[in-house]
């Protein structure tokens, strides 16, 4: 069977929208040629921003859309085209659509709501159009259900900005925290509801995941009872072919704070980190070199496919191979067509394999262009990558990084050495929050002398130390027994599995040095069999009567759908997706990533430092010696 | 300079003399008011963080002698006690917060609690759930220590009892006692709290591949 594929079904979807929400018909036919209307697309920011991941300019042509527009610009008449509007349901949006309505902008408006537009707000859009004469414009109006942005196959995010602040702001109201629960469990009903699946539900107890468990776990079941529903159309499609009901894992931020904030050396996430990766698009600010460039960091490249998860040595190795090998396919070109060759030895034998050398050049051309366009672009982006890593010190963040994080030991010297040299204040301050999380009663004197040396601002730092603490004082399992022993049934876990991973020729896990907790969690949740890890994780099935007197399926499960609250991150990414390309038999296990957004180290860092100072921590309160 | 909490307990006088039993939790003080102010925590961290406040300052009060004053260092906190005849006021402040202007402020809620409820709390064997209305005014009005520092004028005759000042809580603790052990039994500690930390420690150990 084939796996789901998030991306690929919310791909379908907005390609039927755009055919005016009936099926695209088949290329070449007779259908086909009645059906070329051309089409205006409308758009608000959020919706762009879905779909420019997706689909560029040149496909929406394939779909008929000769033009798209931003739903908040002026846009002049086209008394003679449909327009497919797609919006995310807001009161501004639909006032909008009234008044292009009123104005007769297009000569008909099919109306896409990105999620669920809202009763009292359809009531008023009726009656705007309604009032302005202007209702027999509206063709059609759906919620499309699709309310989040999918950046691969297997990853997507709810572009929540800065959830994990608003998630924990002190001075946040309930209604605030309730909000920001809905919406999520909304973004989270869109991904199941594309999928045509409804997930069992797994969390831990307390915190955001529960709240947002519930809150999704209530919205299935409401809408479970329409019938039909989305749901009953994706079962009768999908009966033909057998599929298992994916677990969605949900988890809290707080669960892993290291990783949100650890500096990595493989290349997607350095150029992520580094450079800022936004939406597949890579911007590189102008230079000496030459002016700004905007690149595409998606699955049309293939050097980016092949290599993005390599180590950064490894891909500018491969950037030095890929250069030398199109050399040579020119040079060979070259010789080919007797570009080097003396007029003189010129005769007429040689004319017909000439002519055949000159139209092999000919068509290799687009081919020769193309693959200068990739090694010039990530040459380009090595190169920026390899001066910041020298002017910072990066490698020396990673190395010390990844030795607290897999090996649990630190070379103190070389820590403080970090902290006292090159670097932004924001990698020391993300190395010393590394430190702070990594050891038990770690030794912060010297560590926050440091950071005050480099002038770094502390409030961050206080800010997790609050959470630790808060942590530890219920923490009753750290005796150094139990810990080792669960280090052990870990490591021989891992051990066995990398045998086997070995054996089966799959990537090896060693290489990436660990498990991530939140790996080995959704591994146990899939698993489904008794573990201490995990028994105690909450258990949600929208379908199941709600007395829950039965004993509830708890697994092993094939597919997984997991998501982060309160931001992900490439690196938790990466090491899911190795979870399943790693599982026996092959194939056996596939595994969908989410997050309420998908954020980098710094990015992050400054998240905490800005809860640091809402808590009051940022004038360094907690840091002077008590009082004698 | 800030005051997180004001309590006033009842240390627990039925294990004094009596050797501690291993399944048993030991004798635990009454909280018979509280004000707690945790708004400067995230929402979801709220509830576990007014629980620590309890425990702490349940742990310190059980271990604070009648007529004795104390200060315990606790991560970010200065926890003052102070035991007058059996009654037991704690504070939870910052370190700015100055010694002196605490005490003073905690021996005004001990003198109010008397006169708004007499003797009536000796009695008492469980906690109290009912807001005494003084104690959180206090909790406002007295963030600023200038206020607590007028009742100096007044209490010429403090007198010199020593202050103790503790810089981790362990040293509080009875010779033995450890603090983990102490989390366990406590019932302050919600079931879910306790799994819920539990759950977060173990799956942040790292894990190292041999």
């Amino acid at each position: 069977m084939a796996a789901l594929s998030l991306r690929q079904r919310q791909l379908d979807l907005i390609v039927r929208m755009l055919h005016l929400n009936k099926p695209p018909p088949p290329p070449g036919t007779a259908a086909e040629q009645e059906e070329e209307v051309y089409k205006i697309l409308v758009l608000d920011s959020f919706c762009l921003s879905l779909l420019s991941p997706l689909l560029r300019v040149a496909d929406l042509r394939k779909h008929g859309v000769t033009l798209y527009f931003p739903i908040d610009k002026p846009r002049q008449q086209v008394a003679d085209a449909p327009a497919v509007y797609f919006l995310r349901p807001t009161q501004a949006n639909a006032d909008r659509v009234a008044a292009d309505a009123a104005a007769s902008l297009y000569a008909s408006f099919h109306l896409n709501f990105s999620s669920a537009l809202p009763r009292p707000l359809l009531d008023r859009l009726a009656a705007a159009t309604a009032a302005s004469g202007s209702a027999h414009r509206v063709a059609r109006l759906a919620d499309q259900y699709l309310d989040f942005v999918s950046l691969e196959d297997n990853l997507f995010s709810l572009a929540h900005p800065r959830s994990y602040v608003a998630l924990n702001d002190p001075k946040a109201a309930d209604a605030d925290i309730e909000a920001l629960v809905d919406a999520i469990a909304l973004g989270l009903f869109c991904a199941a509801a594309t999928l045509g699946t409804v997930p069992v539900i797994r969390c831990p107890r307390g915190g955001p995941a529960e709240m947002v468990a519930a809150a999704l776990d209530a919205r299935l079941r409401h809408h479970l009872l329409a019938k039909p529903n989305l749901f009953t159309e994706a079962s009768a499609s999908a009966s033909v072919a057998s599929f298992q009901r994916p677990v969605l894992c949900l988890f809290d931020r707080n669960l892993d704070l290291s990783v949100g904030i650890q500096h990595d050396w493989s290349y997607r996430p350095l150029v992520h980190d580094v450079l800022g990766l936004k939406l597949n698009k890579l911007k590189m600010p102008a230079d000496k070199s030459g002016p700004a460039k905007a690149y595409d960091l998606d699955d049309s490249d293939a050097f980016w496919v092949a290599n993005s998860w390599s180590p950064f040595p490894r891909v500018a190795e491969e950037i030095e191979s890929q250069l030398a090998k199109y050399k040579q396919d020119v040079d060979e070109v070259n010789q080919r067509t007797g570009g080097n060759k003396d007029g003189i030895e010129f005769d007429g034998t040689d004319l017909i394999g000439n002519t055949q050398h000159l139209m092999n050049a000919v068509n290799s051309l687009p081919e020769l262009t193309e693959r200068k366009k990739m090694i010039d672009k990530h040459t380009n982006i090595a190169t920026a990558l390899l001066g910041h890593i020298k002017e910072r010190s990066l490698d020396g963040y990673c190395d010390c990084g990844n030795d607290m994080l897999t090996k649990g030991t630190v070379d103190r010297s070389t820590l403080l050495g970090l902290l006292r040299g090159k670097g932004t204040k924001a990698d020391k301050l993300r190395l010393a929050v590394t430190y702070l999380l990594c050891f038990e009663t770690p030794e912060l004197e010297q560590v926050e002398a440091a950071l005050r040396e480099s002038e770094v601002d502390m409030s961050a730092f206080q800010y997790v130390k609050r959470i630790k603490s808060l942590n530890t004082q219920f923490s009753a399992s750290s005796s150094s027994s139990a810990t080792r022993s669960n280090i052990v049934d870990w490591a021989e876990k891992l051990y066995g599995q990398s045998i086997s991973a070995v054996t089966a020729g799959v990537k090896n896990l060693l290489s990436s040095g660990r498990q991530l907790a939140l790996t080995r969690t959704v591994e146990a949740l899939m698993e489904g069999k008794p573990n201490p890890e995990v028994d105690n994780y909450l258990l949600f099935d929208p379908r199941a009567p709600r007395s829950g007197s039965g004993g509830q399926f708890k697994g092993p499960f094939r597919e997984a759908i997991v998501f982060m609250i309160g931001g992900g991150n490439y690196i938790e990414y990466r090491s899911l997706m190795e979870l399943a390309e790693c599982s026996q038999p092959p194939s056996s296990k596939h595994v969908i990533y989410g997050a309420t957004e998908i954020v980098n180290g710094v990015e992050f860092i400054e998240q905490l430092a800005e809860l640091g100072q809402k808590a009051g921590l940022g004038l360094g309160g907690g840091n002077n010696p008590p009082l004698q | 300079m800030k005051i997180t909490a004001l309590l006033v307990l009842k240390p627990s006088t039925s294990g004094a003399g009596s050797s501690s039993s291993g399944g048993e939790s030991g004798p635990e003080a009454v909280v018979l008011a509280n004000a707690i102010d945790v708004s400067h925590f995230g929402y979801f961290q709220r509830s576990a963080a007014r629980e620590f406040i309890v425990f702490v300052a349940r742990t310190v009060a059980q271990r604070t002698q009648p007529g004795q004053r104390q200060s315990v260092q606790h991560e970010e906190y200065k926890v003052h006690s102070h035991n007058r005849n059996g009654l037991c006021a704690v504070a939870f402040m910052d370190d700015h917060y100055p010694v002196r202007s605490a005490f003073s402020l905690l021996n005004q809620v001990l003198d109010e609690y008397q006169k708004a409820y007499g003797d009536s709390w000796k009695s008492v064997t469980a906690d109290e759930t009912q807001q005494w209305a003084f104690l959180t005014d206090a909790l406002t009005k007295f963030q600023d220590p200038a206020e607590a520092d007028k009742l100096m004028k007044i209490q010429r005759d403090l007198d010199e009892t020593k202050i103790i000042l503790h810089k981790t809580i362990e040293s509080v603790l009875a010779r033995g006692e450890r603090l983990d052990s102490l989390v366990e039994k406590s019932s302050d500690l919600s079931a879910a709290s306790q799994m819920f930390y539990k759950q977060a420690k173990k799956t942040n150990q790292c894990c190292t591949i041999l």
